[in-house]
């Protein structure tokens, strides 16, 4: 009902070059947070950076591999080096690879892995380790309605957002004394570049994702922002380990 | 901005207040719903500005549609139902009369199904609505000696869940508020459990400490919100970590 300011904090969100990371950089850029765009498509960071820039909102581009600790390290220290603080940590980056089980590679398998698994760990603990020897933060982990319910042919992006759902329950735990937050948003189907493209694959229809979910329709990017703006902002001060979902109540229905 | 209605079933509840506060600073006009009418009406009384009707709730097992109806009439067509628990009943399963078993399921199950089912049937006709039942911790794992609370709460999740798989396509979201541990419930968990003070229920919370009232209704604000337009069937936790932490040091999270 009152709009929170983000003013003076800054954020960092992986895969935020496009997608729904970058319309997570525009709703907390929106409030003042400064963004930080990490993304690991270097052109993709850049235009995003300059599209910022252009609605007003303080935002810098910084390369990243969430595959590989070090280059998540290293962005999260440059964020404290060029801006003295980090308040705000969103694993967002992910694949979505879609193929019967019986057919999945050991590459694709480790790589949908090593992105939204591993690669959450690693911003999670990156961002962790800054958070706890200072003031305390808020880490959002991106997970989806696949970590709650299967799903045909998403055997790795499935377990992977699973794992999420639990790390982030985990890192409640232990660093909830030390005011770290730690909470998941797990999407529904919103139309994004992925998942038209995950449409035109032929591994579903829109028809058939709008007759799965209560609300007869897919989600629209904006839908997402109460979510990450709740999380992010002190609204949610006493939340965590939570994974909220903005999935048109698809979770809920476990029947036909 | 037209004005609004809730209604609030168990107005008169710590919770119901503090929501009833809320939804009058936001404008709505409120029907302040109760079993003790004159908790209804001390409230109305201190909801100086707001528009409110003071209403007794019938017993378990009671039609409300006339009554949802009434407020209706007075107040104009509900566009919110809240509906809160009542103080749990907290005795060993050994001691628990079945008797006492079904006031548990009556009250915080029954009840509050006939408010959604009279209020809800009335937002699908308009096409939009928003229901939001307050729950407690107890309904999400085994609470030694709250056998009838965990029980009904756990019901109550599911009946969210499944309004929200019926009823979302048709403009009405229904989600669940799960409250943290307030200083009543510490006091009652502290009897309870035996417990010489509070500082085990403090110390089992990863943010360390109990919920506080502007917690709930910033929780409570994000699922009413209309731009929570695509949040149907949630079950939002308010509770600093209670539910997410796996309790395996013994002695509290925060040693």
């Amino acid at each position: 009902m009152s709009t929170p300011s983000l003013a003076g904090r800054v954020a960092l969100i992986t895969g935020s070059g496009r997608g729904l990371g970058l319309s997570f950089a525009r709703h907390l850029g929106a409030l003042g947070a400064t963004c930080v765009i990490a993304e690991k498509d270097e052109a993709a960071g850049q235009a995003a950076e300059a599209a910022l820039r252009g609605e007003g909102v303080s935002a810098r581009f910084v390369p990243i591999d969430v595959t590989q600790c070090d280059s998540v390290d290293r962005a999260a220290a440059l964020c404290l080096e060029e801006f003295g603080r980090l308040d705000i940590w969103i694993n967002n980056a992910g694949v979505a690879l879609h193929r019967a089980s019986e057919e999945v590679t050991a590459e694709s398998w480790d790589l949908s892995i090593a992105i939204m698994l591993s690669g959450t760990f690693y911003g999670c603990r990156a961002a962790g380790r800054i958070m706890l020897a200072r003031d305390g933060g808020t880490i959002i982990n991106i997970a989806s309605i696949n970590g709650m319910v299967a799903q045909s042919g998403r055997a790795a992006y499935s377990a992977a957002k699973a794992g999420v759902i639990r790390l982030t329950e985990v890192l409640a735990g232990e660093w909830g004394s030390r005011k770290v937050r730690v909470n998941a948003i797990a999407p529904g189907v919103i139309l994004t570049e992925l998942s038209e493209r995950a449409i035109k694959s032929g591994a579903a229809t829109v028809e058939i994702y709008e007759q799965r979910t209560p609300a007869k329709r897919l989600g629209r990017l904006e839908e997402l922002k109460n979510a990450v703006v709740f999380l992010a902002s002190d609204a949610s001060s006493y939340v965590t380990g939570q994974t909220l979902r903005v999935d048109g109540g698809w979770v809920s229905d476990h029947f036909l | 901005m037209p004005e609004k209605t809730a209604i609030l079933f168990r107005a008169g509840s710590e919770t119901g207040a503090v929501l009833a506060d809320a939804l009058a600073a936001a404008g709505y006009a409120l029907a302040l719903v109760d079993p003790d009418p004159a908790a209804a009406s001390v409230l109305a009384a201190r909801l100086v500005g707001a528009r409110t009707l003071s209403l007794a709730a019938p017993p378990a097992g009671s039609n409300v549609e006339g009554l949802v109806a009434e407020i209706a009439r007075g107040l104009g067509e509900p566009s919110l139902l809240v509906t809160c628990p009542p103080d749990p009943l907290v005795v060993k399963s050994t001691d628990l009369a079945e008797a006492s078993l079904q006031e548990s399921m009556n009250e915080i199950l029954v009840r509050p199904f006939a408010w959604c089912r009279a209020a809800g049937g009335r937002m699908l006709a308009q096409g939009e609505g928003c229901i939001v039942n307050v729950l407690r911790l107890s309904g999400l794992g085994g609470w030694p000696g709250w056998l009838g609370d965990s029980a009904a709460m756990a019901a109550m999740i599911n009946l969210t869940h499944t309004l929200a798989a019926e009823w979302t396509a048709g403009g009405v979201r229904t989600s669940a508020l799960v409250g943290g541990i307030t200083p009543a419930n510490a006091a009652q968990i502290e009897r309870g459990a035996a417990l010489a003070g509070q500082q085990a229920v403090i110390d089992r919370i990863p943010l360390g400490r109990l919920v506080a009232p502007e917690d709930l209704v910033a929780g409570f604000n994000y699922l009413v919100d209309p731009e929570s337009s695509y949040v149907s069937g949630e079950v939002l936790r308010i509770d600093g970590g209670w539910d997410a932490w796996g309790r395996l040091h013994a002695g509290g999270v925060r040693k």
